[in-house]
This record gives C-alpha cells, structure tokens and sequence, in this order.
C-alpha cells in the first residue's frame, strides 16, 4: 500500500520482491552455474597489450574503476558503524533493471503495467542475451495512478515523482548492499561479500529522461540541452551531484508542493520534477554511468523514426516505394513488395530488414552528401551493434559517427529534416567513451 | 558488453502478459503476483525432483535410461524452461530400430554408411512416370528406372503402371566425428 501526495481516484499497491532475494535467486540457480563469473579482468587480443577487447560488463573499465574504488568507498562513505568492517575482497556484482510501460490490454480499458525487470550482469553475455533462459525476473509492478488533478501536466508530474517514490521503496535493500554489502552464497555454495552497484538500467528515451529527472528538452546522460543535441562531439556527462544540486535550487525557489511554481521552475532547469530520485543515495551509481545505450530502441527505432523519413521527403514516396519493390530477395530475407510507406503496426524485425536494404534502395537517386550521411549513420550503427569490440573497432565507430556529423548539414539543407532536437542523436555520441573513458584520462594526464 | 531492450521485451510476454491472460481481466497486478509465484514454486518444485531423480540413477547403480528416440517427458519439461536446446533427432537409431522384419515397408528413414535420409509423411508430387519426365525434362528416366527395377528383381514391370512419389525436400544428417558422440 503506498500513499501518494496527492489524493488518486483508486487506492494504490506496490507489488515488489526483494531485490537481494531475486538476485540471490539467479544466482543460486543451478542452471546458470557455469555462466556466472566474478573476476574482473583486462583482455587484450595480443600480449603487446595494443588492442583492448571489450565484451563482457566485467571486462569493462567501468567495473575495474568500481572495483578499485571499493576499498576506498569504506573510507568516503561513512554511512553506518559496519562500514569499516567491509573487506577489500569484496565482489561486485552488477545489478542490471530494466523498466518498461507494456499495454495489458487493448481495445477494453485500455489497462498499462509498469514492470521492472532485475537481472545479473554477472551472467555471461551470450546467456543473458537469449529470450527463453529466464535471466530477467520481475521485480516489481509500479502502479499507475489517476491522480484528480485538473492539469495534465502536473498529472505527469505527480506521476513521475510516484514512480520514484515507489522505486525508492522497492530498491531501498539494493541500495543498501551497494553501500556496506551484503553476504550473499554463490553458485558453488561459497559465502561472498557482495556489493551491488547499478551496472545497467535498459529503458527507452523518455524511460531514461524519467529516471534521469531531466525534462524533455535536456539529455539525460550528459548537460547537453536541446539546441546541442547534434553537436559533433561528446558533453561532459551529467554528474549525479550536479542534477542534485538543481532540484535543490528549484526547491528554494518554490516548495515541491507548490505544483504549479513549482512545474515553471523545474522546466527552466530542464529538469521533470522529481524530487527525491531514485539513485541519489546509491553508491557507486549516477545516471550517466547506469543509462546505457540499447540497441532496439536507439539504433532501430532510430533509422524507422528519422533515417526513413529523410528518404522519403528527399525522394518521393513512390519513388522509394518502387526502388524497395524491384530489389532482388533472397531465400529468407523480407521483401517490400509494395514499398516501405504505406507499412502498418512496423515491428523490430522489419526495422532491422529496412535497414539492410535503404543503402541499396536509395543509391543514385538522392544527393551525395545526403547518401554520405545516410550512409555512415548506417554504418555506424552496424559497428555499434557487434557484441565485442575493440579499441580498433571502437575507432571505427567514432569515425563512422563523425563522418555522419560532417555530412548531416546535406539533410537539412535538401529539407529532410528543420533542426536536430533528436535527443537520440546526442545518445549516440555516448556509444564510444563508455568504453574508453580511462584511456582519455590517460592522455591528458600525458 | 552490449545491452538490448530485445530481451527485456520479450521477457514481458512471459513476465507479465501471460499472466495477464491467464486471469479474469480484474486486479491485473495481484493476479500477475500470484501467478509469478505459484509457476515459481511448482518450477522449484520439478527442478528439486528432477535433481533428485538425477543423483539417484546417476550413483544406484550407473542405470541409464534406455536409448529412446523420444526424450524423457519429465527430463524436457525442466530444461524446455530454462534451455533453448534444440533437440536433435537421431535418424541413424530410428533406422537401426526398424531393422526389425515385422516393420511395414517402404521406410521413410533410411542409411547409408555414413549419411540418413529422412522424408517427409507426404510427398511433394504423385506421378506417373511418363509425366514426371515430361515435368522434370528428363527424357531419359523411363529407361533408368526400368534399368534399375530389372537390376534390382530381374522381373519386368510395365512402365505405365509405374507411379513416382516425387520428395523435393529430404532431410540428410551426417554424424558428426569430432564431437564426443
């Protein structure tokens, strides 16, 4: 039972699990025995240590940085009187949430859930990445409230503030452990001081600005706001302290409760109004490090949203339409045989079909720079997607989105598109310095 | 490491829209709960007998199941849960099972020495032989097939009364030799 601030048309239930529990389920779960790993570890392809390997969230340098941090974090953080106690062999392990809004019902009630899913990042890759083994188990359901208010903006407000206050209440033992750990036994029944920061969270664009407490118009990883979105390169990450710092300033304007002021304030931060969120007091976890980029949603969703619709503005929609519908398939492959844009209910998989053939369908026929553009978004999303990289194909990654950011002036000057206020655009750019975050350190120590 | 919303999406078919279906449309959120945790118990439950059955046949007395070309019931309900394996028929025990002389004839699976053959229930054209070798442009056929009956029997059959089960599909396994089995 959970009471919000605000009066609701219907008495509102948290439904949760405990989140130690779920993730002591997964990993005691004997199936999954072979795949949970615990050691961090550096990769390189040769012994000259020239070319880094990254494919597991352990190989990673986020986790080394955590893990290094630990001993350190019994020193900063005095949080209770146990902290001292904790070892410095302490094991990470990586909770990874997902949270999503799924229709339950269509056409009768039109009834949304907001599940959030848990999961171990220890889990391998290869294992986790399968649909049919179960390595997501529901954490919780986070009710939906009709709150009475008359605005629909401040309905969204109060929205967003409950999701928080619900998730604080489901995760506050996460966090918890993430502070002074927790013992917990594994797979071969040895007990282990766990630690437990936030390795992933997967959610969609307005998901992570939900999460994040950013508005609509900033970004939630990095300061960028709307009018730099398409800058060519990186903004400095949004720092956890910072985003606090921020709400405490809209708080001394107006008061929280004050919803109206209160709405004005945060807007001109760029922020949605969520006061107390749900990372502030989770060691070693901020935003910018847990909002990882996913390929469904930021790569996919992306080329049908945009890339489709630059094409068809710039060539014509019959014209497209015919291009798509002489392309030779193969055995296996989708065919358009009535063009691409007249499709209805698009799923994923079409998504990704579309993407395969756009290159060939527009070549020649639309401008060269907007091809060259179109062209190394494409690439870049294809090197994006592999499952490890390397320091060299991380370069090329930079280099298939700088490309892109040379060329995209074409788009807008052939009236493709009016502005770049794409905020998945700017998420892009975080693809390579999650990866090489040390190494540009490293040469500026130099 | 490269995260997906793919999977998270599809574990909300099985987290939460099964579940969904499975109740009366009412308090969506306490029947998902209960659903949730009663398929837990009784998945915990087949897990801990099926480990249970596994030791006990493993140390008694090294007893093994008997080759079967269907997988034990019990042993595909718990790792159809959890493990995406695709199970693989052995067409060469199938063909060694039907060695029996009571079998009814033609097979459908058949071996050579080191690859079996397996056809389908239905097949894909029922000809005769003059109009299979109109179809396939094999002007030549009749005069195979009447080659290869005498050769097989030494009696002659005319070829009119000839009728061709034509299978455009075959499924061919080979053994694997650098796998352990």
């Amino acid at each position: 039972m959970l009471t919000p601030e605000y009066p609701v048309k219907q008495p509102l239930h948290l439904f949760y699990c405990n989140p130690i529990n779920c993730m002591q389920a997964l990993l005691s779960h004997p199936l999954f025995k072979p795949h949970i790993s615990f050691i961090l570890r550096k990769v390189w392809t040769c012994a000259a240590r020239v070319c880094r390997v990254y494919d597991e969230w352990l190989s990673g340098d986020r986790a080394w940085s955590l893990q290094v941090r630990l001993p350190l974090l019994s020193y900063t953080w005095r949080m209770t009187p146990s902290q001292e106690a904790l070892p410095p062999g302490a094991t990470l392990l990586g909770a990874v949430l997902s949270s999503d809004k799924t229709n339950i019902s269509v056409m009768s009630g039109n009834r949304v859930a907001h599940p959030v899913l848990i999961s171990l990042a220890n889990i391998d890759a290869r294992i986790h990445s399968k649909t049919s083994l179960h390595a997501y188990l529901l954490l919780a359901l986070l009710p939906i409230a009709k709150f009475t208010h008359k605005s629909t903006h401040i309905r969204g407000l109060l929205q967003d503030r409950l999701a928080h206050q619900a998730l604080n209440i489901v995760l506050s033992t996460l966090k918890t452990a993430a502070a002074v750990s927790v013992i917990m036994s594994d797979p071969v029944g040895n007990l282990r001081y766990c630690v437990t920061p936030l390795a992933s969270w997967i959610a969609d664009t307005p998901e992570e600005c939900l999460l994040a407490g950013t508005g609509p118009t900033a970004s939630p990883v990095t300061i960028a706001t709307s009018k730099h979105f398409s800058d060519p390169h990186r903004h400095p990450s949004r720092m956890a302290e910072g985003t606090i710092a921020a709400i405490c300033t809209a708080c001394s304007k107006y008061s929280p409760n004050d919803y109206k002021n209160f709405l004005k304030a945060v807007r001109m931060l760029g922020l949605n109004g969520v006061v107390e969120p749900v990372w502030m007091d989770w060691a070693l976890s901020s935003p910018s490090d847990f909002l990882t980029i996913e390929c469904l949603h930021h790569f996919h969703r992306f080329a049908w949203d945009h890339d489709v619709k630059w094409c068809i503005t710039v060539m014509g929609t019959t014209e497209l339409d015919y291009h798509f519908s002489i392309i030779q398939t193969l055995v296996g492959y989708r065919a358009f045989d009535e063009g691409i844009s007249n499709l209805k209910q698009v799923t994923g998989r079409d998504h990704h079909s579309v993407q395969c053939y756009i290159i060939g369908a527009v070549a020649g026929a639309v401008p060269r720079r907007f091809f060259v553009a179109l062209r190394s978004l494409v690439d870049f999303r294809y090197l994006a997607q592999v499952l490890m990289f390397t320091t060299h194909s991380l370069d090329w990654v930079a280099r298939a989105l700088q490309d892109f950011h040379d060329n995209k002036d074409a788009v807008i000057y052939h009236g493709a598109r009016r502005n770049w206020e794409l905020p998945k655009l700017e998420l892009l750019q975080s693809v390579v310095p999650r990866y090489l975050p040390i190494r540009s350190c490293d040469a500026m120590e130099c | 490491m490269q995260w997906s919303a793919d999977v998270t999406e599809h574990a909300h078919v099985e987290e939460i829209k099964v579940p969904t279906r499975a109740g009366n449309n009412q308090n969506y959120y306490s029947q998902i709960a209960r659903h949730l945790d009663r398929l837990d118990k009784c998945f915990r439950f087949d897990l801990a007998t099926y480990i249970k059955e596994h030791n006990h046949a493993g140390t008694a007395d090294e007893v093994f199941v008997e080759e079967d070309h269907e997988p034990d019931t019990k042993k595909r309900l718990v790792s159809e849960y959890l493990t995406p394996i695709c199970f693989i028929t052995n067409y060469f025990s199938i063909s060694s099972t039907l060695l029996h002389p009571s079998t009814p004839k033609p097979f459908r699976t058949f071996v050579t020495s080191t690859t079996a053959f397996h056809l389908a229930t239905k097949p894909s054209l029922r000809l005769t032989l003059a109009e299979a070798a109109v179809k396939y442009q094999l002007p030549k056929l009749a005069p195979a097939i009447s080659t290869f009956i005498s050769e097989q029997n030494s009696s002659t059959v005319p070829l009119d009364s000839i009728k061709l089960q034509i299978w455009h599909n075959v499924r061919v396994q080979q053994k694997s030799y650098h796998n352990g089995d």
